[in-house]
Order: structure tokens, then C-alpha cells, then sequence
């Protein structure tokens, strides 16, 4: 994918009544995201890449994001997870159906098998970054989408376009963007984070 | 021998000096899922989605239909240099096509096609494609009665997309290959000109994992092959 590095609009700003970042060593990130065409803006989310790929950061692995499966519909259709994390797919339909959850995408590959409400919820753990695209073998319109960022440092974007990230720790990284259905060139752009928080607006254009 | 095995129709001749290729791709179910029957009851049926249906959340239990499971790609990759291999075949797209409600199947194209793209109606349609990979093309104004080309240039599953859709208008699974067809599972797929001697053949379908295999084919006549699509080798998850 070509990647179009739209310059970026970045303030620093100490927000009204006190820090909100939790640890002296941490920022926030927060902004809007606007596209320049009249349509809506996508279903997307913007993350944090380390600078440094070796650099590593702690993942709470022990709570699970919890998804419904009720009405034959993943809910929520687009989870966002730190790669480490660790996705529950509940089946909680409220009569006896079966779902089988599997995906073939190249980031995770994996098969829940079959179960039925009352059955305990099927965990899985998603190490590598990147979309994973999960269906039903049984409901042919059943599917949703596992992104899994690089780091714990993300957010969906709101239907107004807004978004944000705390407690991230100052240093180097990249920000970059990902649409659930691409239309706008995504972000990739350099960011030094500081210990405090920070104004960062993302303008998406046509390629 | 070969009228038996296809029933009452004769299957069209292997060209001269070529070899052919008879797939049936069969679409398997997740071992211990009992598919139903085709039956009467709306939330657990076949049906393609009305916007009444989906209203009602009708639609989102329709079954996967693992006996008639369409929108199959195969495609034939012969492992020699070949010569004689035909031009790729031109697909057509009328993006002004109001007839569509929805998805409309998968077509099949091969890398270097030519993709025409007509507008038929009378409004004009802002098109672009989006890749498999997350690539997006802009193809940009087609203005009614005229008509615009793209080269096929990469593989993969590409949708066709109008401005201000959420729809696509079409998709097409470009093949790195000119033998390339769409498949119904448990349907045979003839190919009647590919190059005799070592070949690799593909499955694929947008949800279900595809498969292939290695196949020899013989100078006049038709090799079997048969492939799936399911989920049963993927890894499981305890």
C-alpha cells in the first residue's frame, strides 16, 4: 500500500485540572480525525508503533475482551486488542445455536470448534499485529475483524472523529492509522511522545 | 467411459496437443455440524437477505450452504513455461448497474485482463477499487454511456466500489493465472487447454480456507482432481 504522510497538526497542551496520565514518566494522545472528501469517516482506529521494534511494553494478558455472538453478530464487530491480549468469544444466544468462530488470516489462524449457549467462552490469544478477519462456518453473513496493534496504545476513532490515548510513556514512535474499509490513504508518521499530554489531528485524503 | 462419469452431457474435447483438468471442489463442514435441511423455518434458512429480513435480524442467522457453497475460485498454475497459453479473457463491470442489492457472487479474471467498466445508467459514478491487501485504486469519473479500462496488474480479491456505497458493486478474484473459472462445490469444472505435464491447482473462497494440489496432466485427455474448502485443518483451539 502506498502511504501518504499527511503533515500532522500536533500542540502540546496541559489539560484543565491536573495530568491524566496516571505515571509521571507518561503522556496522552488525543485529537480528531477529518477526512477532506463530504463522506462519513470510516470505522478506523489510530495506534502507536514503538520507534524501537525491540522495545516491549506490558500487556495486561489476564482479562479477556469479551465478544457476543448473540443474533448470529460478533459484538463487537471490530475488536482492537494489544498483541499479547486475549479475546473470549461467548456464545450467548438466547436458544440452542451453534457457532464454530475460525479465522484463516495470516496473522492468527484458528478454529474454536463447535459449542452452544451455556458452554464456556472460547478464548484465544493473538501474538502478532495486524487484522484478523473472524467468521462463522455456519452463518454465511456472521464475521467481524480482531485488530491487533503493536502496542497497548490505541483507540477507535469516534463517529465525530475524535480519539484518544492515554498513559502512553514518553519516547519515540510512529502513529499510524487503520480503516475497517479503506478509502483514505492510512497514517505513518513520526511521533516523540512527552510527559504530558499532546494535541494530534489527522487530516485522511483521497490517494 | 467418460459419458457415465458426467452423466448425460459430453464434456467438451481436450484440445489437440493439450492436456485437461476436470476439479470438483467440494465444500465440507465442520466435522460434527449437521447442516440442516433446507426447511421453512426463517431464521435458520438459505435465503439470500431482503432489507426486511436483515430488519427483523432474520437475515444473520442464514445458513452457510455447504451442498451448492458458490463464489469457489480455481485456478491452474502449470509448474513449465507455456507457450500456448491463451490471452487473458476481458471482464466486464457496468458500474451504473442499479440492479444490485447487495452482493452479487465473485467473479474470476486473470492477472494482465483488461477490467471494462461501462456506466449504463444516467448518473455518473466516482469508482474505485480496494484490495484484498488494503490497497486502494481510484479510477475516478465515469460519466453515463462511457466506459473506462483497467489492466489487472495484481492478484488477489478486489472490490469494486462506488463513492458514497458501502457495497461493493463487484468483486473479482484475480488469479495469477489464465486458467481460471468459478466454481459450485460439488459441480466439475472443465479445463480443456493447459499444458500437459506438472501443474499446481488452487481453490479459494472469501470466507471458507481453499486448498491445492500437485497433478500431472496427460496430452488428450482429462485428469480428476478433486479439492475442499472448510475449516477442518485449520488449528484448533482446545
Amino acid at each position: 500500500m502506498v502511504l501518504a504522510v499527511v503533515p500532522l497538526v500536533i500542540s502540546t497542551a496541559r489539560l484543565g485540572g491536573g495530568d491524566s496520565a496516571s505515571d509521571r514518566n507518561s503522556g496522552a494522545v488525543s485529537g480528531k480525525v477529518v477526512v477532506t472528501a463530504s463522506d462519513a469517516l470510516p470505522e478506523m482506529i489510530v495506534f502507536l508503533e514503538a520507534a524501537d521494534a525491540e522495545k516491549k511494553f506490558e500487556v495486561d494478558a489476564s482479562q479477556a475482551v469479551a465478544v457476543s455472538q448473540r443474533g448470529a453478530l460478533f459484538d463487537p464487530s471490530l475488536v482492537v486488542i494489544a498483541a499479547g491480549q486475549t479475546v473470549e468469544f461467548v456464545n450467548d444466544e438466547s436458544r440452542p445455536i451453534e457457532h464454530n468462530v475460525f479465522s484463516r488470516s495470516p496473522a492468527k489462524q484458528f478454529d474454536l470448534g463447535l459449542y452452544r449457549p451455556g458452554a464456556k467462552g472460547k478464548k484465544v490469544t493473538f501474538e502478532k499485529p495486524g487484522p484478523v478477519r473472524i467468521f462463522c462456518s455456519i452463518h454465511r453473513y456472521m464475521d467481524g475483524v480482531v485488530y491487533v496493534c503493536p502496542t497497548p496504545f490505541f483507540a477507535k476513532v469516534g463517529a465525530d472523529g475524535s480519539y484518544e490515548i492515554a498513559n502512553v510513556p514518553a519516547g519515540n514512535y510512529r502513529v499510524k492509522t487503520w480503516q475497517r474499509s479503506p478509502r483514505y490513504s492510512e497514517q505513518d508518521a513520526p511521533l516523540a511522545v512527552k510527559a504530558e499530554p499532546m494535541t494530534l489531528n489527522l487530516t485522511l485524503s483521497r490517494k | 467411459m467418460l459419458l457415465a462419469a458426467c452423466g448425460c452431457q459430453t464434456a467438451p474435447r481436450v484440445e489437440p496437443g493439450r492436456g485437461g483438468l476436470r476439479v470438483i471442489v467440494k465444500a465440507e463442514p465442520k466435522i460434527g455440524y449437521q447442516p440442516r435441511p433446507r426447511e421453512t423455518h426463517p431464521m435458520d434458512g438459505y435465503a439470500p437477505p431482503t432489507p426486511e429480513s436483515w430488519e427483523s435480524g432474520e437475515s444473520a442467522y442464514t445458513a452457510v450452504d455447504y451442498s451448492g457453497l458458490d463464489d469457489i475460485i480455481v485456478w491452474v498454475e502449470p509448474m513449465e513455461r507455456d507457450d500456448r497459453a491463451p490471452a487473458p479473457g476481458p471482464v466486464v463491470v457496468d458500474v451504473g448497474d442499479e440492479g444490485h442489492r447487495g452482493h452479487h457472487g465473485i467473479g474470476a479474471a486473470s492477472v494482465g485482463a483488461t477490467l471494462a467498466l461501462p456506466n449504463a445508467s444516467a448518473r455518473p459514478e466516482e469508482v474505485y477499487f480496494v484490495w484484498d491487501s488494503g490497497e486502494v485504486t481510484n479510477i475516478g469519473r465515469v460519466r453515463p454511456g462511457d466506459e473506462r479500462s483497467v489492466k489487472l496488474a495484481q492478484t488477489g480479491l478486489m472490490s469494486v466500489m462506488r463513492e458514497g456505497r458501502k457495497q461493493p458493486l463487484g468483486q473479482i478474484y484475480v488469479a495469477p493465472s489464465v486458467w481460471v473459472k468459478r466454481a459450485i462445490s460439488g459441480d466439475p469444472v472443465l479445463f480443456t487447454d493447459v499444458r500437459p505435464g506438472p501443474c499446481r491447482v488452487f481453490c479459494w473462497h472469501p470466507r471458507l480456507p481453499g486448498s491445492d494440489t500437485l497433478s500431472l496432466l496427460h496430452t488428450g485427455r482429462y485428469t480428476d482432481i478433486t479439492l475442499t474448502v472448510g475449516v477442518n485443518g485449520l488449528p484448533k483451539v482446545p
